[in-house]
């Protein structure tokens, strides 16, 4: 059977029965898969067109709404001079803002500083000492994604009543040894990410192998080559202080988001206007996170572990 | 493992130590509060154990916000969740690394943020007295909304849907990208149709991801509220609202295991959410690593 | 169709002698009757400015194995994907059994593919998939049963019908592909690099085991690969692909022996390149011997293609007047033979393959002669 086509072997490229045939064919081609691609890309382009029409209307609106006098519908800019001139006796409605702004800018420093200090070094050392621990690290630093910031604040209250009280004072700032646990699982997801892109234990022992001390294989080895991650880290700590209102508002605190609430009532167009430069950064920080994030993972690139609402 | 520098310290210390400070600060900051929760709302002022505090809480008012609460999560949930499995797969279609994909992401992760009071105030411009919409719809339709729509429970759910599409796209799209092109075309190459493909193959291999994504959307309305508390200031409709007010009343002693009750409520209520959700996960994970 | 021997799975077999036996025959026990042609004929396909397939023509004779070989970017697995339709093609015609199925979509072409990895339904166990693929052919689910048992009894897994695909190993996951593409009786079986994910002992054994199951079956199928061992193995005919066209459709031992160009000859096994003197139906290199040419080679100054097998190295007390001086400069033992690599006087290297008793007389350094055996050779241009 498969004679025929052994005979012809030696003779190279030349096409068996191919001259009678050649009526045959389809000179115009199909368009299965094209048609199937044709499909999809309508259909993408329809969904993602509308959804993110839809999804991006009210942060346009927003803008619109800090440039737009409300009785007249002129444009005008005096919420954003109010922003540019800083804090000054001229608008001392606006106070509040600025003292918001600085405490959740402090708390930002704060937090980030109290969380690198706590987590990395713990999950660097549980990697290399204690693996056995790991499992109860990952379960401890992803139980605020569980437990809601609103029950946390339930339990909190006393404990923040002995450190106003007793230990510290009733200063806003203090907010950041919870804001802490708050940024954990993100923070813990950025940095296991770039935990395990490299091989720590070989990195570790090599060094510790010329004789480098525990701490300088933590800031001189480990740190550097996983840079990206913590800088990722970072910024999602600072994009979840930056966004908290729950924990100030139900404590009496006044931050950003607190702050934002009350001029709200006052002079909503600054307000619109501050939570709109709010807005902005945060996405400036987050598409950072995901740009170093995708850098430093081999595989698809997705979305920043970001859940909180 | 076993390092061969020379240890400073007793060996068995720094077995143990490395990890202190760490569990140390989450013990005070993240268990103890947990724990005063759960032990408050079930002692009595005594300090003994008691469901006085419980019972006390069970009134029709708490009954109403929890069910509030509960519908508000689970239809906010259900909606995000269909809309934004729809994103995530016109979105999964798009060549990996594409422009589309990156710019699609990032937005979707920042919106999945984009909860709280920033929210609310971009919606009060949006479908406000003054708003962007609200004006076009009266000057171009003649077609009035409701000035009380936004505080309204018809409002709160349209708003809530905002960060929980976008939520939807960010943990629903690792799932669809996971549906490799080799099951289609296997399918296909046997002779199924696409419709055949959906019902057979991808509709039950994304199913359990899709509940579980519901779930995690639940989660994340039922604990949300920032939105609620910006946008509805004159009552306390959801739970968080009411611990809310619970805490801030400091003239009722009373108040404070009210709001520990309350909140076990809730912990309750994630808590079955939660372990529903690492059931689907353990389901579907032999699958994924295939 | 089913005339199926339900002998047992043998699982090691006795390897081949390297230079594949010529297994031209017709085959006892194939269901030739209800076999297909399959005929691809000026099929074009361009991605961009690429042409993946350039009036591409192939055929491949009811009930026979067809392998496309070649380098990767060749166009041999889109070639296969346009059979399944799967790719558009931009012109051309695709013939099964004389009918014309271009224009056939995808899952009306009654065909069946087995692909390279990962293409079980991760949430079916091993019969579900099998009983899935009937389900779409539209088998009732009362005559589901019997066909689903009776393949996979044909690949070895009968006990293990009840696994998922990821409780089962790469190999076995092929197996279970391989029998749910047979068990929907497909007009053509379609194999895109089944092997190329698994470990080299498990290639060989399943590679045996599809040829095996293959000829049972009789059904006419078309294996793309990119390894020629494999290809050579396997097929009935080899097709070796390069730039989107065949370079030569043949025997295995055809396109081995009688290589139409120097890419089949250098892609297909090693090749030994001798500068030679062509004239009309020999060749002379200088100092080695004389060499019989192959139809289609070059004339004048040229380069032979002599295989390691054709030639051989003697110590010089054995060797007759006339042998090149040359130094052995590698010896590796490969258990059943040995290949040693000479440098000839003029500086070039030659590789030989021995018997293990002929080569263990050669040691690194040894001067020895180099002679060409009585194979006829290809004689091509010299590189530039």
């Amino acid at each position: 059977m498969s004679a025929q086509v052994a005979t012809q072997a030696p003779v190279a490229a030349v096409p068996p029965a191919s001259a009678p045939s050649a009526a045959a064919a389809v000179p115009t081609g199909t368009r299965h898969a094209a048609r199937r691609r044709a499909r999809q890309r309508w259909l993408r382009r329809v969904v993602l067109g509308v959804s993110l029409t839809l999804l991006a209307l009210p942060i346009v609106a927003l803008l619109e709404f800090s440039v737009r006098y409300p009785l007249t519908g002129a444009v005008d800019l005096d919420a954003w001079r109010k922003i540019v001139s800083g804090r000054t006796s001229e608008y001392q409605t606006l106070a509040p803002l600025w003292t918001g702004l600085t405490n959740s800018l402090v708390m930002c420093a704060i937090t980030v500083t109290l969380m690198l200090v706590l987590l990395l070094p713990t999950m660097v050392w549980v990697q290399l000492r204690r693996p056995r621990l790991g499992r109860a690290l990952e379960l401890v630093c992803l139980l605020p994604l569980t437990i809601p910031a609103v029950v946390l604040v339930v339990g909190l209250a006393p404990v923040y009543r002995v450190i106003s009280t007793r230990v510290l004072d009733s200063s806003t700032i203090w907010l950041s040894f919870a804001y802490v646990i708050l940024v954990l699982p993100f923070a813990y997801r950025a940095l296991a990410a770039g935990l395990r892109s490299i091989d720590l234990v070989t990195l570790s022992e090599a060094a510790r192998s010329f004789g480098a001390s525990w701490w300088v294989v933590l800031v001189r080895v480990v740190a550097p080559n996983i840079r990206s991650a913590i800088v990722s880290a970072c910024f999602l700590s600072v994009a979840v202080v930056l966004g908290e209102f729950t924990l100030a508002r139900i404590l009496a605190r006044d931050n950003l988001q607190t702050a934002l609430f009350q001029i709200n009532l006052s002079d909503s167009q600054v307000a619109a206007a501050m939570a709109f430069l709010a807005l902005v950064g945060t996405t400036v920080l987050l598409v950072v996170v995901d740009l170093l994030m995708s850098r430093s993972r081999p595989t698809r690139p997705h979305a920043p572990g970001v859940t909180a609402s | 493992m076993t390092l061969t520098a020379p240890l400073r310290l007793p060996r068995a210390v720094l077995r143990t130590a490395g990890a202190w400070p760490f569990f140390a600060y989450t013990g005070l900051f993240l268990l103890l509060p947990t724990a005063l929760v759960v032990v408050g709302a079930l002692t009595g002022p005594d300090g003994a154990f008691s469901l006085d505090g419980i019972r006390a809480a069970l009134t029709p008012r708490t009954a109403q916000v929890f069910w509030t609460s509960v519908w508000l999560s689970a239809l906010t949930a259900a909606v995000g969740a269909v809309l934004g499995a729809v994103i995530a797969y016109a979105l999964s279609t798009a060549p990996d690394g594409s422009v589309t994909r990156r710019v699609v992401t990032a937005f979707v992760s920042v919106l999945a943020q984009f909860g709280g009071v920033m929210l609310a105030f971009a919606f009060v411009a949006v479908l406000g007295a003054n708003g962007l919409v609200t004006r076009l719809l009266r000057e171009q339709l003649d077609v009035a909304v409701s000035p009380g729509l936004l505080s309204s429970m018809t409002g709160l759910v349209l708003v809530y849907c905002y960060f929980q599409v976008p939520l939807m796209v960010v943990v629903f799209l690792p799932a669809v990208d996971g549906l490799r092109p080799q099951w289609r075309e296997a399918t296909t190459t046997m002779g199924g149709t696409t419709a055949q493909y959906w019902r057979r193959v991808a509709g039950p291999l994304l199913a359990p991801s899709f509940l579980g994504s519901f779930l995690l959307l639940f989660a994340n309305a039922f604990s949300a509220f920032a939105t609620a508390a910006a946008l509805i200031s004159q009552q306390t409709v959801i739970v968080p609202m009411a611990i809310e007010s619970a805490i801030r009343n400091e003239n009722n002693t009373g108040m404070d295991s009210y709001a520990q009750a309350l909140a076990l409520g809730m912990i309750a209520v994630v808590g079955v959410v939660m372990t529903l959700h690492a059931w689907l996960q353990r389901r579907s994970s032999g699958w994924a690593a295939a | 169709m089913i005339a199926v021997l339900t002998d047992h799975r043998r699982e090691r077999r006795t390897s081949r002698s390297p230079r594949p036996a010529n297994r031209s025959q017709p085959r006892a026990g194939a269901a030739a009757a209800a076999a297909q042609p399959v005929q691809l004929e000026h099929v074009t396909r361009a991605f961009g400015d690429v042409r993946a397939l350039d009036d591409l023509c192939l055929t491949a004779a009811p009930g026979e194995l067809l392998a496309l070989l070649g380098p990767s970017g060749c166009g041999k697995t889109t070639a296969l994907r346009a059979l399944a339709g799967l790719e558009d093609i931009d012109a051309g015609s695709i013939r099964v059994g004389g009918r014309e199925v271009a224009d056939v979509p995808a899952h009306r072409r009654d065909m069946a593919m087995v692909f390279q990895a990962y293409s079980l339904m991760p949430h079916m166990t091993v019969a579900q998939n099998v009983a899935f693929a009937l389900e779409l052919r539209g088998v009732a689910r009362a005559a589901r049963a019997r066909t689903v048992d009776h393949h996979l009894e044909l690949v070895g897994l009968g006990a293990h019908r009840d696994r998922y695909a990821h409780q089962l190993s790469g190999g076995q996951q092929q197996r279970v592909a391989l029998a749910r593409a047979l068990a929907v009786q497909p007009s053509v079986l379609l194999l895109d690099e089944p092997l190329s994910a698994l470990d080299a002992k498990v290639r060989v054994q399943l590679r045996e085991e599809i040829r095996r199951i293959q000829t049972e079956v009789g059904i006419t199928t078309v294996f793309v690969t990119h390894d020629q061992e494999e290809a050579l193995a396997v097929a009935d005919t080899v097709a070796i692909m390069a730039h989107g066209k065949v370079a030569q459709l043949g025997a295995p031992q055809d396109v081995y022996e009688r290589p139409a160009s120097a890419f089949v000859a250098e892609f297909v096994g090693t090749t030994n390149r001798l500068p030679a003197r062509a004239a009309a139906e020999t060749a002379v290199v200088p100092g080695v011997g004389v060499v019989t040419l192959l139809p289609g080679s070059e004339r004048g100054d040229v380069d032979v293609l002599v295989r390691p097998e054709d030639v051989r190295l003697l110590l010089p007390d054995e060797a007759p007047v006339g042998g090149a001086d040359a130094r052995v400069v590698a010896v590796s033992y490969l258990g059943s033979h040995a290949r040693v690599q000479a440098r000839m006087a003029s500086g070039a290297l030659v590789t030989s393959q021995l018997r293990v008793d002929e080569a263990s007389v050669l040691t690194v350094g040894a001067a020895v002669q180099v002679r060409i055996g009585g194979a006829p050779a290809l004689a091509v241009l010299p590189r530039a």
